[in-house]
């Protein structure tokens, strides 16, 4: 244990500096080719957040546009004052972080068993799970399943259960769990530690990496999601955030009916602004998420550590 | 002989029309309006659920003495949420379908229950006549097999077809001064190819066309139907667009006009580029001269309407949506005019003029649930409580909202720096889109919208070009057994050989054999199936 | 050792009951882990199985998916012999094969070159950088790539012209469309998709790099037998998942891109079967085109399990 301690304080292999004759230019190739792809990389996003400050007229507009032509913020006027989208804010952290456990716990707890080559039955569970990766019954059964039967409708837990464990990051984890190196637990065993305790004080500390990578995932798709919101959900102040906001875009481009002439409205917006604000709103806070999650894919390895 | 099954048949059709309405005993039809009735309500799209304690839905309690349960149902996916209720058994009782194929489909599910005529005349009088006046053929759109299951809804704005739209110093170059714009194709051919050749906006270099995709559409209608939708032919029978007879010679045309640089290459990706859709970049870059991508409402000037007390703002509403970012990119009042579809070649297409042309009833339907077959006074008030809202200016104005002054004439506050910014839960609906009309406005009565919006009307009824006809999108609004298995590869078929037949890939022989393929991957049965309906519904 | 030693005894010696309880009772902390997750799977995820009798039924709504009447094969059938079956097939194969070659060794690039990178703000900043457009819906992407890839006013054609070539319709011209089609996916996933990379980079052993720059290891010797060992099981796993996953297309950003001139390359099952379907919501028919895709992908990922278990000893079962 104490090594484990010792070793994370070590510096990180990617930051090592190798000196070679060639590395100074090799570093600003590298440099070189980042910045470009970059550029590459901002620019959609860019365009959003411009067309989200701009005059609806201009916003659909052929052509690069760095800045705003005619500068408004009324598309985010428009979008504070709607009804729900705080709650709908506050309901997404609260399926992000309630998804959040629910999967990373289940991904854990299918993981590591199953990363034991002699559990009884292994071969059994491991076709439970893969199998659901071909087959699916579809919409229709699992909402009278959820929603007839087990009653969940307007829960979240109508939206989080059916789908929190995916198979895909069961057999990551699984993988990851295989590939540490079986004498840290003998060793743990050896200590006196039962199972529960080598999972929480020896593995998980060393998949750090591979569980801030699953939950990046799980978050991000939870906060992206909408459909079984909109399945399963009946009551607005339940919605989460990508429900809000497509509503408030839905309603603006309502053509048929010219909701977007309503008489009484003094903001100029329309769907090009509307759904550009709309992605900033959603997408900053999750990419601010990431920071945090960051630091922990160079932390923790130390495999071999014991073997070598 | 043919004529003497027609006949037959007409005799049998009429024979059955006349026991059905024998059969018909209203009796039990009856509502005793002091009882209280609850009602499941989707009889409309709406952007939010509606609050139980929403102004309008209180009213509507009260006036109506019911208790209606708003369902709501979100747009985007609404068909797949619908079923999902309908599977689960917990859907409305009244509901709103969006298409001629969710209309078809749960007619041939049985979900939607059988209407009388006789019933819609008795409680629905003033609705009835109206609906007839305004569009004599609007419940064509709700028949299968000649009965009716569900009520039409109607569309003002479809009653007004497409015009195409020019440029007008573009226009004025080559003679066509003091608001002239060319009214026939051979008049529109000579000043495409001029539009093309002799450098339309001055800059010295070839880089202009004429037209873009949307701008063909009136083309073919000079030719007497639009590829993508269903005509009548001269022997009052339906035919397929893109198989009917002018069709090759509109072809042959326009292959020829892309083979002079006519036509922008780029209309194969279109001329939207997923902003709002009635804008054509090639049209605002002066890329193009003509285009039809906008509705008339998309197309109306900036009017000096009354000014708004409440809002302070000028108009009554400001320019359409193409118009407006045409203008704020280029000088509008000079450089754009809006034109006529043009009337076709002289012989025998002189007659054919037209373009795009969503008709006067849309294809959505509102139907009733099959519960109700057991519940004649719920259906009874119902059918109530439709026709007020559609034919009580007083009670639509209210739930519509137009008329601010029905709850709150204090509805606006003047600030600084954000303008008028609505003070009340009610201004503040109105502003930020939940308005909550939709799913009370089931019939959208067209004479109330003029009402409310005169100048915009009385503009569009004064400017005749948005009054040629056009060809309606909705001539066949249900959904056929042949065009749900064939339609899929028919369209593909379709989209590809025209497209390759204009760029010069394919010859206008094979557009010939295009038609009998079309025909024989399933067209048949489809045409075969549409004339039934056609003969059974609409004639 | 002592482990092997013990598995050893445990499968020879005792009767096969009295192992399974030996193991029952050694593993009884993780069979007691594994009930939740099972329990989850059994009822949320084999539950619904039943409805994948719709593929043999005609579904009807009033009846449900019980009472709807069976067809056999019949949607099958419609699936198999519709006109462009065949070429809607062999597209979605070819676009497959050539995400795949291409777009699935994309992220570990990237994810190599980030590792070799130093400056660990730049990196960072660039890493967050590169999955933005992850965020950005392919609706979006397409009316920005309509600019960029016009040939009349997009600054690829200006490129183009600028070398005196003629520029290429990216979007309309059969002949460029899957490239096209390949580069932006790649554009648009690389990023987010070095994410497991990293993750995984950064669990290779430092030591062995400190052996190798003992040894006076070059990068692309250290990269080669120090960097790509340590994430092959993450890359076996990923390639596994990502052959199951081949006939799967990406149809919000087919179907965004396509259009008439490039039905001939660009249509996939997933537009086909919007097309079919738009005009009518067939259940019954989705099913089984659902089902007809993930068998195909059940017989690739049997068929890549069983290479990379014999190649290394990495698999998903």
């Amino acid at each position: 244990m104490t090594a484990i301690a010792k070793k994370e304080k070590a510096p990180k292999a990617n930051n090592r500096i190798y000196e070679s004759k060639g590395e100074p230019i090799f570093q600003a190739v590298l440099v070189i080719i980042f910045i470009l792809m970059s550029i590459t990389f901002i620019y959609p996003y860019l365009h959003v957040l411009v067309n989200s400050f701009e005059d609806p007229d201009f916003a659909s507009a052929s052509g690069f546009r760095f800045f705003p032509t005619k500068p408004t913020a009324d598309a985010y006027i428009h979008m504070f004052n709607t009804d729900y989208l705080w709650s709908g804010y506050w309901n997404t952290i609260k399926v992000c972080f309630l998804g959040w456990a629910l999967s990373i716990s289940g991904v854990v707890l299918a993981a590591y068993p199953l990363s034991k080559k002699d559990l009884p039955m292994r071969g059994l569970f491991t076709f439970i799970i893969v199998t659901t990766m071909f087959v699916s019954g579809g919409m229709i059964p699992t909402f009278l399943l959820v929603n007839n039967t087990l009653k969940l409708g307007n829960t979240y837990w109508a939206i989080l259960l059916p789908s929190c464990i995916s198979v895909s990051h069961v057999v990551i984890a699984r993988n990851f769990f295989m590939g540490l190196p079986a004498e840290l637990e003998e060793a743990a065993t050896i200590d006196g530690a039962n199972s529960w305790q080598i999972l929480w004080k020896v593995m998980l500390p060393l998949s750090t990496p591979v569980l801030a990578t699953i939950s990046l995932w799980v978050v991000v798709s939870n906060w992206n999601a909408y459909f079984n919101c909109l399945l399963y959900i009946t009551d607005s102040s339940k919605y989460v955030l990508q429900v809000v906001l497509r509503r408030i875009i839905l309603t603006d481009s309502a053509e048929m009916t010219r909701a977007d002439d309503t008489i009484a409205s003094t903001l100029n917006t329309d769907t090009t602004t509307l759904r550009a604000a709309s992605i900033m709103l959603a997408t900053v806070p999750i990419l601010c998420v990431y920071p945090f999650v960051q630091k922990h894919f160079a932390k923790g390895m130390l495999m071999g550590s014991l073997k070598g | 002989m043919k004529k003497l099954v027609a006949l037959l048949l007409a005799a049998i059709l009429l024979l059955s029309a006349t026991a059905a309405l024998a059969e018909v005993d209203l009796s039990k039809y009856v509502d005793d309006e002091s009882q209280k009735i609850t009602i499941a309500w989707m009889a409309g799209h709406d952007t939010t659920e509606v609050n139980k304690e929403d102004p309008v839905l209180l009213y509507l309690n009260e006036k109506y003495n019911v208790d209606i349960q708003p369902m709501f149902l979100d747009r985007s996916n609404y068909f797949e949420l619908l079923t999902t209720r309908i599977m689960s058994g917990n859907f409305p009782d009244v509901f709103l379908l969006e298409n001629a194929s969710q209309f078809s489909t749960m007619v041939g599910e049985e979900v939607c229950l059988e209407l009388d005529i006789e019933l819609i005349k008795k409680y629905m009088p003033e609705s009835y006549e109206w609906l007839m006046e305004y569009d004599p053929t609007c419940f064509y759109n709700v028949s299968v097999d000649g009965k009716i299951f569900g009520l039409p809804r109607v569309n003002m704005d479809g009653g007004y077809n497409y015009a195409p739209f020019w440029r007008k110093d573009w226009l004025e170059k080559f003679g066509y001064t003091d608001g002239a714009v060319p009214m026939t194709l051979k008049e529109c051919e000579e000043v495409f190819y001029k539009f093309a050749n002799e450098d339309p906006d001055g800059n010295g270099v070839k880089d202009t066309y004429a037209l873009s995709n949307t701008g063909m559409l009136p083309i073919y209608g000079c030719f007497g139907a639009l590829p993508d939708r269903w005509v009548e032919a001269e022997d009052g029978s339906l035919v397929y667009g893109a198989v009917a007879p002018g069709m090759r010679d509109a072809l042959a045309l326009l292959r020829k006009w892309y083979a002079d640089g006519l036509i922008d290459p780029e209309f194969i990706t279109g001329e939207n580029q997923g902003g709002h859709w009635s804008l054509s970049v090639p049209f605002e870059l002066g890329q193009i001269g003509f285009s039809s991508s906008g509705a008339f409402y998309q197309l109306e000037p900036d009017f000096d309407g009354p000014t708004d007390e409440l809002t302070g703002k000028g108009s009554e509403f400001q320019y359409g949506k193409t118009v407006r970012t045409f203008a704020a990119q280029n000088s509008y009042e000079d450089q754009f005019i809006i034109g006529y579809n043009p009337t076709g070649f002289e012989g025998k297409y002189e007659k054919f003029q037209g373009g795009d042309s969503w008709g006067k009833t849309t294809s959505e339907a509102v139907v009733f649930s099959y519960k109700l077959k057991d519940d004649p006074a719920k259906l009874v008030r119902i059918l109530k409580v439709i026709n007020d809202l559609g034919s009580n200016y007083d009670t639509w104005a209210r739930i519509y909202k137009w008329d601010l002054n029905v709850f709150d004439t204090n509805c606006y506050e003047y600030d600084e720096l954000m303008g008028y910014m609505p003070v009340n839960d009610y201004a503040r609906d109105t502003t930020y889109g939940d308005t909550h009309t939709n799913m009370f406005n089931t019939l959208q009565p067209p004479h109330f919208k003029a009402k409310v919006e005169p100048a915009r009307y009385g503009w569009a009824n004064e400017m005749p070009m948005f009054h040629t006809g056009g060809y309606s999108r909705v001539l066949l609004p249900v959904t056929t057994a042949a065009q749900v298995e064939y339609s899929g590869d028919l369209t593909k078929l379709r989209e590809t050989v025209f497209m390759e037949v204009i760029t010069g890939k394919k010859t206008l022989e094979d557009y010939d054999k295009f038609v009998k393929d079309w025909y024989a991957r399933g067209g048949e049965q489809w045409t075969k199936e549409a004339n039934e309906w056609w003969s059974a519904n609409a004639k | 050792m002592s482990t092997v030693n013990n598995t050893t005894l445990l499968t020879h010696e005792a009767p096969k009951h009295i192992r399974f309880l030996r193991a029952v009772k050694k593993h009884k902390l993780h069979l007691l882990m594994i009930v939740l997750p099972i329990l989850q799977f059994i009822i949320f995820k084999w539950g619904p199985l039943y409805g994948v009798q719709l593929a043999f039924k005609n579904f009807k709504i009033l009846k449900g998916i019980e009472g709807s009447p069976w067809v056999g094969f019949a949607q099958f059938e419609r699936l198999l012999t519709s006109y462009d079956f065949g070429q809607v097939f062999s597209n979605t194969l070819i676009l497959a094969v050539l995400n795949f070659v291409f777009g699935f060794p994309a992220p570990i690039l990237l994810a190599l070159m980030l590792n070799e990178l130093r400056g660990t703000k730049f990196k960072r900043v660039t890493q967050t950088i590169s999955y933005l457009p992850h965020f950005v819906s392919w609706v979006i992407l397409t009316g920005i790539f309509m600019d960029v890839l016009s040939p009349s006013r997009g600054p690829v054609a200006a490129i183009f012209k600028a070398f005196g070539a003629t520029p290429i319709y990216f979007l309309g011209d059969p002949r460029y469309f899957r490239g096209t089609l390949v580069v932006t996916n790649i554009w648009k996933g690389i990023g987010w998709g070095s994410i497991v990379y990293l993750a995984a980079l950064g669990s290779v052993n430092e030591e062995l790099y400190d052996a190798a720059n003992v040894d006076g290891c070059g990068r692309w010797k250290r990269i080669w037998h120090v960097t790509l060992p340590g994430i092959t099981p993450t890359v076996t796993i990923m390639m596994i998942m990502a052959v199951g996953n081949l006939v799967d297309d990406n149809f919000d950003q087919i179907f965004n891109l396509l259009n008439p001139a490039v039905y001939s390359v660009g249509d996939v099952l997933g537009t086909y079967i919007y097309r079919e379907g738009v005009t009518n919501m067939n259940y019954s028919y989705s099913t089984a085109v659902e089902l007809f895709r993930n068998v195909l992908s059940l017989i690739l990922v049997v068929f890549a399990n069983t290479v990379s278990k014999r190649v290394n000893e990495y698999g998903l079962w």
